[in-house]
């Protein structure tokens, strides 16, 4: 049982590594922003910022139930991922803001879903939409995350025969930033909220900021990894 | 109003060509060639390390400080064993199709340094420095790390 605790907290150590190291830095910008953009309801804010943690940790424990149970070759999954996830991320991310920013919609006319029902789809797509954000960002390994997590914590998980929890740990230490993030921003919009009451005008201009940024950090993916600018 | 049109037709040009690269750049053969990353395969009889950096298309910051690391680990560690061929070097990007095979040979799961003992041009053992990782921040313990790796290998230990 200690020997678990000490691969646990190696586990999530090695989580906060990869979330504060350079390279997933574009997409932590574009996650704090996605689910701080709700600022007139903190609790939504801090929902948003525990789904994206649940949706990289549920991501890295289906990962890594796969390899440990050796069903797949580490280094191709491995490369796969490096090579397909990042090039796919950049029209994702301008696909989304530019949704955010209303220059394209998303038409629901078409199905029986009334305004009401609309209305609701929307407030919680965006709730659930931060766990799938957790899902992608989570699969579009950088050299170094690549490193920590199939080099570093598969290991860990292959030792401790854990391909269950260590994997899950190191996903909850990889949001961990945003969920800090997530908490204060929640804590800061309540007491702003109180003394000023006049939080709607500005979740319209979070909701802009944060569609500049979507659309930012994928052109910036497009030109890495689809046109290889930066290489 | 006009400016948002115009700024959405760019984005959605932006998209559409950044996907049509990347359906035409998947389709592109490979150029086929077995040795075009320059490797001395066919090695003489004797004895030698070769040290690899392997790297993918898109490089970080991180993975140039890793490369740059470990070629002056060796070239100031060893500077007569690299004159006299004792010690290759060689920089390779798996994702060209002719160096794709590196990936399955030497279990590469990110862009990584590794070393080869290579006996009268056969491949008697590899490994894989998977700490350089944890140690790219620090240049001193990384060419120690380093220079112990090969220093190992060229006295058969």
């Amino acid at each position: 049982m200690a020997e678990l605790l000490v691969g646990a907290a190696s586990a999530l150590w090695l989580g906060i590594l990869t979330s504060i190291s350079p390279c997933p830095l574009a997409t932590n910008i574009a996650a704090v922003s996605f689910v701080g953009k709700r600022l007139s309801n903190p609790r939504q804010v801090f929902l948003a910022g525990l789904l994206y943690t649940l949706g990289r940790a549920l991501t890295y424990l289906v990962l890594g139930m796969i390899l440990v149970s050796s069903l797949l070759s580490i280094p191709y999954v491995s490369h796969t991922l490096q090579n397909y996830m990042n090039k796919l991320l950049g029209p994702i991310l301008i696909v989304a803001g530019m949704v955010l920013l209303e220059l394209i919609h998303l038409n629901l006319s078409g199905s029986k879903i009334s305004e009401r029902m609309s209305k609701r789809v929307e407030s919680m797509g965006g709730i659930w939409g931060a766990s799938l954000m957790g899902v992608v960002f989570a699969l579009s390994f950088c050299p170094l995350s690549a490193a920590l997590f199939f080099g570093s914590l598969i290991p860990l998980a292959l030792k401790y025969e854990s391909g269950v929890i260590i994997p899950a740990i190191y996903g909850v230490g990889t949001g961990l930033p945003v969920l800090v993030f997530a908490a204060l921003i929640a804590l800061g919009a309540r007491s702003v909220g109180q003394a000023y009451n006049r939080l709607v005008p500005f979740e319209l201009w979070a909701r802009r900021i944060t569609g500049g940024i979507f659309i930012g950090v994928g052109i910036y993916y497009c030109l890495a990894h689809i046109f290889g600018v930066f290489a | 109003m006009k400016a948002r049109t115009i700024a959405t037709v760019l984005l959605l040009v932006f998209v559409a060509a950044s996907v049509g690269y990347l359906v035409i750049a998947g389709m592109q053969p490979g150029e086929g060639s077995v040795n075009s990353s320059g490797i001395d395969v066919d090695s003489s009889s004797g004895h030698k390390v070769i040290v690899y950096y392997f790297h993918g298309t898109s490089r970080c910051v991180a993975c140039r400080k890793i490369e740059d690391y470990t070629y002056d680990a060796i070239a100031s560690g060893f500077p007569d064993a690299m004159k006299s061929r004792l010690i290759e070097w060689y920089t390779v990007d798996v994702d060209k199709p002719e160096n794709n095979h590196f990936i399955e040979d030497y279990q590469l799961f990110s862009q990584s340094v590794v070393i080869v003992d290579v006996v009268d041009g056969q491949q008697k053992r590899w490994e894989n420095l998977e700490l350089v990782w944890h140690m790219v921040d620090n240049k001193e313990t990384f060419t120690t790390y380093i220079q112990d790796a090969v220093q190992a290998y060229l006295e058969g230990k």
